[in-house]
């Protein structure tokens, strides 16, 4: 259980995230027929000072990425979700996010979806960097770094979730992507969280 | 504290906000562009806000010439259009409503789509309208629905057309069938009376096959109708009890006349066979069959009886001849003049009897078939002059202009009956003489046809001649005509009847030619051998 | 006013425009009454408009995600309909059978866009698929219609024919028939008693 002081320092943290990233959230709970535990989640968060109602965020509105963050806390307490339930809320963000719909170019080269990267990321948030290290088409593998972004370890169990759909969105229905974070700042310090990405035909 | 490395400052945002803007603009319209169905964005008010490309090339008009005007213009029928927006703007999505747009130089059918629009706080903040494309659609139903109507008006004619037919046929069939039974009857009627003649009926068609038997003729030739009926001729050659008359008739049934036919012993027949027509088609062949037996059976015993009296008669007959000759060489003494004068007139009607009794004899042989020729060659000239021989002393004492005309070349001689023949020409000739009155004419010719190798025998005359209506029966047994009855109290009636007899029992004609009062001409002909 | 306010105002006045050029593009997917979707460059679909969800019987989660070709019948011919898209950028019209979730088959007219970005890239496609099966049915129902009326109408002619030609032989036997048939012999049938 996350404390208050917890709270408050990531409150504290500047940036601010796309509204379409509570939609996405509130989207998969009610997928997993939990739609009706969003109040508790929504008193929660208002317990937290934050004022979160998932009817009223606008997709494409900007909001503090710390209200995001702590709705990624809130949800998991609220409904008592393991680490991997968030994995999968990552995972189910691209197929029904509307910023992925309208803006996102998914080119079938993976190098040229790669080069699009770091403008996705912005799409979403105005603080942190993506960054496309590697993409080896031989191998069916890409390594990304994300940079300045160090809110919460929840997220890096979403974006494993995201990264591999997102991914996937770009290759044959049949292809496997998977996503891995290699490296975490909240584990070993290192200036970034690096994701590894592999796919199949 | 802040960890980002970069925070976007207002004019950060700012540009974040516009290249939103521009992308989201950019998605929109290329989604309008994209989209097939025209659409118009219309606000609570009913102006158009906004039109798709689709709708543009429907209308044939520019975005500005359209923005802002009414929608309700757009179409036919306003009021029912006003209802229609009236319902929507209360939140009730509408689909498939039909109107008919009003463009510049035409009106189109379409199939309507009405759904609102919503704020954010879910307020109505107006509607789309999307027109549906059904034009080709009720091009289709309309250009099928006119080949429908238009192919159902044909048929509906050709219906009424056919009906009308179909009621004069069935007029007409019902006469027919009238016609029909009327024939049927009719058929019945001859197949009646065909079925209840006395005399056997036999019939084929024209390709010889026999399709009627009637029972008298099953009954003649003791058939069965199912072993005949339905073969041709050559199949029932086959067939016993037919076989004789199809033998007779031949295998194309030939034309007959009153032809005998003996079946067997106790059944004679007299055949006629003949085609029957209607106009020139011939419908088959008819034959039939007169069962004579019992005639045959009364001629037979009729001749036999006068052929016994005839012989009891000539032995009496000749006896008083003989007497009668007796006492006129006076061998019994002498007879005073008038006694000679009676016995002289008895021994001459003796003659006629004993003449007579030979006639008779002589016809009951020929009926019998025991007429038999006894045939030699002769000198038919020198025959022929000494059968006329006596006729020229009679002839000049009636003063008659008697000329024998013979042949100048030598002749073959003909192969006859001498004694046969004597009684032809003595016949011939006597009837001409004794038919002529006085100072009349009387000519014998006698002629060869060597083209036809066949002799020519004459006798014309100046007589009595014969009537018309006794003509046909002159070569008949007993048969005298009516002038020459009158005319003379003798004669038999038979001596023509022999003569035709013997010349056909020769291979030779006989045939006259006569006019009443005015003369005959008799003729016949012998072939030469 | 500071400039930073002023700034800040336009910002929320974009903000607002974005966010209604945003619903307004969420209502075009809500609202269409033809059922369209979007694709990515190899044919997954990313987005459904409600009304295609309603043909083919998917929730939008199921379907989001899958590859278009799945909802076509013939994978030859969906083949055929990518290559021309792909090549020409567009097609429109090309009528096909595809197949709803319940296996229901549907006959529909598809037409597709290519989408571009500002470098002329494909980065995905919209699809109509417009259902026209009972258009389709309709004009089918039609077409039997007018064979069997022309059916109809080639008997009732021929029939009529052969009326007329029945009318012409009835008309010669009733000639005939008013005609007596004479028999003629060429002998009279007489008999001397």
């Amino acid at each position: 259980m996350i404390t208050t002081e917890e709270v408050k320092a990531i409150l504290a943290k500047e940036g601010d995230a796309r509204g379409v990233v509570f939609l996405t959230d509130a989207n998969y709970i009610t997928l997993r027929g939990q739609g009706q535990i969003l109040p508790q989640i929504e008193k929660q968060l208002a317990d937290w000072d934050i004022p979160v109602k998932f009817s009223e965020i606008k997709a494409m509105n900007w909001y503090p990425v710390a209200w995001r963050m702590l709705s990624l806390v809130a949800i998991k307490e609220v409904l008592n979700w393991t680490d991997e339930d968030i994995r999968k809320m990552g995972e189910n963000a691209p197929q029904v996010s509307v910023i992925v719909k309208l803006f996102f170019k998914l080119f079938p080269s993976v190098k040229k979806f790669a080069e699009q990267i770091p403008r996705y990321w912005r799409k979403h948030y105005t603080v942190g960097d993506m960054e496309v290290v590697s993409v080896d088409e031989t191998n069916r593998q890409m390594l990304l770094h994300l940079k300045n972004f160090n809110f919460h370890p929840l997220l890096c169990k979403y974006y494993e979730g995201y990264f591999a759909r997102a991914t996937k969105l770009t290759r044959p229905v049949a292809s496997v992507v998977t996503a891995k974070e290699n490296d975490c700042h909240f584990k070993t310090g290192v200036p970034f969280h690096e994701y590894q990405l592999n796919w199949t035909l | 504290m802040p960890e980002s490395a970069t925070l976007p400052s207002a004019t950060t945002k700012l540009e974040y906000l516009r290249k939103d803007l521009e992308d989201l603009r950019y998605y929109l319209d290329e989604f309008s562009a994209f989209l097939p169905l025209p659409v118009i964005i219309v606000n609570p008010l009913g102006f158009i806000l906004d039109i798709n490309q689709a709708f543009e090339n429907l209308i044939g008009l520019k975005k500005a010439g359209v923005l802002g005007s009414t929608v309700a213009k757009l179409f036919c029928e306003q009021e029912q259009f006003a209802e229609l927006e009236a319902r929507v703007l209360k939140g009730e999505v509408i689909k498939g409503a039909r109107a008919t747009l009003l463009l510049r130089d035409r009106q189109i059918s379409r199939s309507l789509y009405l759904s609102p629009r919503h704020d954010c706080e879910k307020n109505i903040i107006g509607y789309f309208l999307g027109i549906y494309d059904i034009s080709e659609n009720v091009k289709l139903t309309e250009g099928r629905n006119g080949t429908v109507c238009a192919r159902t008006i044909e048929l509906e004619e050709k219906s009424e057309d056919l009906l009308r037919s179909r009621a004069a046929l069935m007029n007409i069939l019902e006469d027919v069938a009238e016609e029909q039974k009327k024939v049927e009857q009719e058929r019945d009627k001859t197949l009646a009376i065909i079925k209840n003649l006395a005399d056997g009926i036999l019939i084929f068609d024209p390709h010889n096959v026999l399709t009627l038997i009637n029972p008298q003729a099953k009954e003649m030739m003791q058939l069965d109708e199912s072993s005949v009926v339905g073969k041709m001729a050559a199949a029932l050659t086959k067939v016993t009890n037919i076989m004789p008359l199809i033998n007779f008739l031949g295998l194309n049934i030939k034309k007959v006349y009153r032809k005998q036919l003996e079946l067997k012993s106790d059944k004679v027949l007299e055949i006629s066979a003949f085609p029957f027509l209607t106009g020139r088609e011939t419908l088959g062949k008819m034959v039939i069959l007169h069962d004579i037996t019992r005639e045959k059976a009364i001629e037979t015993m009729k001749t036999e009886f006068v052929s016994v009296a005839a012989h009891q008669l000539r032995t009496p007959l000749t006896t008083v001849k003989w007497s009668l000759h007796l006492l006129l060489h006076g061998n019994l003494g002498a007879i005073t003049a008038e006694q000679r004068d009676l016995l002289m007139r008895t021994d001459e009607h003796n003659e006629r009897l004993i003449g007579l009794v030979n006639y008779l004899l002589d016809v009951a042989r020929i009926e019998q078939g025991r007429f038999v020729l006894r045939n030699k060659n002769v000198d038919f000239i020198k025959l022929a002059e000494t059968v006329i021989a006596p006729f020229l002393e009679v002839s000049k004492n009636k003063q008659l202009n008697f000329k024998f005309i013979k042949p100048r070349e030598k002749v073959l001689p003909v192969n006859v009956d001498e004694e046969k023949m004597v009684l032809v020409i003595e016949n011939l000739v006597d009837n001409a003489v004794n038919y002529t009155p006085p100072h009349g004419n009387v000519t014998v010719s006698l002629s060869f046809d060597k083209a036809k190798s066949e002799v020519l025998f004459t006798v014309k005359d100046t007589g009595i001649g014969i009537p018309e209506d006794n003509k046909q029966r002159i070569f008949t047994k007993f048969y005298r005509a009516e002038n020459a009855a009158m005319a003379s109290t003798s004669g038999s009636g038979l001596g023509l009847f022999i003569t035709k007899n013997i010349i056909e029992g020769h291979g030779g004609r006989i045939w006259f030619e006569s006019i009443q009062s005015k003369g005959s001409t008799f003729s016949f002909t012998l072939p030469l051998k | 006013m500071t400039y930073d306010h002023l700034l800040q105002k336009r910002a929320e006045e974009l903000q607002e425009d974005v966010g209604v050029l945003e619903s307004y593009i969420q209502s075009f997917w809500k609202v269409l009454p033809i059922p369209v979707c979007s694709t990515n460059p190899i044919f997954t679909i990313l987005e459904t408009g409600d009304t295609f969800n309603f043909l083919f019987e998917y929730a939008k989660d199921e379907i989001v995600g899958e590859a278009l070709k799945i909802l076509f019948v013939s994978e030859q011919f969906f083949s055929q309909l990518t290559n021309q898209l792909v090549g020409k950028g567009e097609i429109f019209g090309f009528e096909t059978v595809v197949r709803s979730k319940s296996g229901r088959e549907i006959i529909v007219s598809v037409s597709a866009i290519a989408r571009r970005d500002e470098d002329g890239e494909v980065v995905g496609y919209i699809f109509s698929l417009v259902d026209i099966t009972e258009t389709k049915k309709f004009e089918k129902q039609l077409t039997e219609q007018i064979q069997n009326l022309e059916k109809f109408q080639r008997l009732t002619v021929g029939r009529e024919i052969k009326m007329i030609e029945l009318k012409r032989e009835i008309s010669k036997l009733q000639k005939r028939g008013s005609k007596s048939p004479k028999v003629s012999a060429r002998r009279p049938i007489k008999r001397k008693l």
